[in-house]
């Protein structure tokens, strides 16, 4: 038997409406957007923008735009804003889907770059942010959530901080959506990025980039709408000037079920649950001796992400040890070195343990169990 | 006037406020068919939503307070086209 810990990459097990939706998708839904008579798959794909809509508080579903997966939704926004000379300032805890965008970016259109230096907690505090906005800046790009370490933000103060000096708030949310209340008007959102496969308890392949109403930006994908096929030009109107090409339709139609399931079970209801399974892995993980846990000391502010390490040893060496337990986790990086190097668990990285809503209560128990036997095996 | 003759045929400026006006029209239960638009009427393979004359008062009453742009509504006079209510909404 194989237990589940892994879900900071991807959520395991999907709800049950969202495997129904697919197959049923798969199995009989007929066409292709915008490009096939009759217009059931349009149908679908529009409730699930009017769903992912509903559950965010955005009032025009159009500035939705479906894309694979937040790391195409983030370079989507990245390169259609940024321009030459523009002045951005982000975080040290932020994932490569968006450090590796705005280091291109620096190289070639010669924006700067300011980095906020999180705790090492792992937050971000919003009056670094203000400091650093003692210059204009164009943009302020962040997570909500780390994937490394699960410390969460309150991102109202720093949507008002923005707003405050006329600089736009783009949102890295895929470790939150799905979890975390989002108000894209409450929190003063211009852009968001979301993979539809985390928190959002979606298909892989799916994803999401939120463009607040006025923000324009340059399409970066060139090709075949359904639509205005007259013209060698993306249409104007939004979604379809950035979905160029076949949509993941069958996956995006699990999404809208996702979601579905999301808003009947109730934002808060997730995220309270969440939190609590915080706080039971970490009083779990702090009985077992010669365990080293990274981020977050309360569990307030922490999603069920743990980096955890033996100290003096190789991570890798407990994240083999686990997985012959039957125990899946992910050693490493995270794809997040810049936050890793936050949190100390820089250049080995840790195991990151990560659970989720849907990962069964007494998987918890077993995890707890198999690894204290791990850690016990590792100092033999 | 024939049949075809008392339907109606509405643009939009985009497929997506297209889609809105079928969600409307379904909630409302109006029949109405999405078809593909009439070459006549523009050369962008677009969808346009065919309903009855008569019903497009009451239509036109639901997609106003939505923000849903209409392109443009058109019904056939002796085989020729004609705009019934210009471009609205935005």
């Amino acid at each position: 038997m194989t237990l589940y810990f892994d879900s900071a990459a991807t959520s395991f097990p999907k709800p049950p409406p969202v495997i129904e939706a697919v197959t049923a998708a798969l199995s009989s839904l007929m066409g292709n957007p915008g490009r096939s008579p009759g217009r059931a798959v349009e149908r679908e794909l529009f409730r699930t923008r009017e769903a992912i809509a509903a559950l965010f508080g955005i009032r025009q579903s159009a500035r939705i735009v479906f894309t694979l997966n937040a790391t195409s939704a983030i370079n989507m926004a990245l390169f259609g804003l940024l321009r030459e000379g523009d002045r951005v300032i982000t975080t040290s805890m932020e994932h490569n889907a968006v450090v590796r965008p705005l280091v291109r970016l620096r190289e070639t259109r010669g924006i700067s770059v300011e980095i906020v230096r999180g705790s090492d907690e792992g937050f971000i505090d919003p009056s670094d942010i203000a400091r650093a906005l003692d210059r204009p800046a164009r943009l302020i790009v962040m997570n909500h959530a780390s994937n490394v370490c699960g410390a969460w933000n309150e991102i109202a103060e720093v949507g008002r901080i923005a707003h405050e000096h006329d600089c736009l708030f783009m949102l890295d949310a895929s470790q939150s959506a799905g979890v975390i209340p989002i108000d894209v008007e409450r929190d003063r959102i211009d852009l968001m990025a979301c993979s539809g496969h985390k928190n959002l308890l979606g298909p892989s392949g799916t994803g999401i980039c939120y463009l607040a109403p006025g923000i324009d930006i340059d399409p970066l994908i060139f090709g075949g709408t359904g639509s205005a096929s007259d013209r060698e030009t993306m249409p104007e109107v939004l979604p379809e000037r950035f979905e160029a090409g076949t949509l993941n339709f069958h996956g995006l139609i699990g999404l809208g079920a996702a979601a579905r399931f999301i808003m009947e079970t109730g934002i808060q209801t997730i995220f309270d649950a969440e939190i609590a399974l915080a706080k039971e892995m970490r009083d779990r993980f702090s009985m077992i001796g010669g365990l080293e846990i990274a981020g977050p000391v309360s569990s307030g502010n922490r999603l069920p992400v743990f980096p955890i390490r033996c100290p003096g040893q190789d991570p890798a060496m407990l994240g083999n040890l686990l997985d012959e337990l039957g125990i899946m986790t992910r050693t490493g990086l995270h794809c997040a070195p810049w936050a890793h190097r936050t949190i100390g668990t820089y250049p080995l990285g840790a195991v990151r343990i990560s659970a989720g809503f849907l990962t069964p209560p007494e998987h918890i128990e077993m995890l707890g169990r198999t690894l204290e036997t791990a850690v016990e095996r590792l100092r033999a | 006037m024939n049949t075809v003759e008392a339907m109606a045929v509405v643009l939009f400026e985009s497929v997506h406020d297209s889609l809105r006006a079928e969600d409307i029209l379904e909630r409302a239960r109006l029949t109405y068919r999405a078809i593909v638009k009439p070459r006549e009427l523009g050369s962008d393979c677009g969808v346009a939503i065919r309903l009855k004359i008569e019903d497009i008062p009451f239509f036109m009453d639901l997609v106003s307070d939505r923000s849903i742009q209409v392109k443009g509504i058109f019904h056939q006079v002796d085989g020729e086209w004609r705009q019934m209510q210009p471009p609205v909404g935005g």
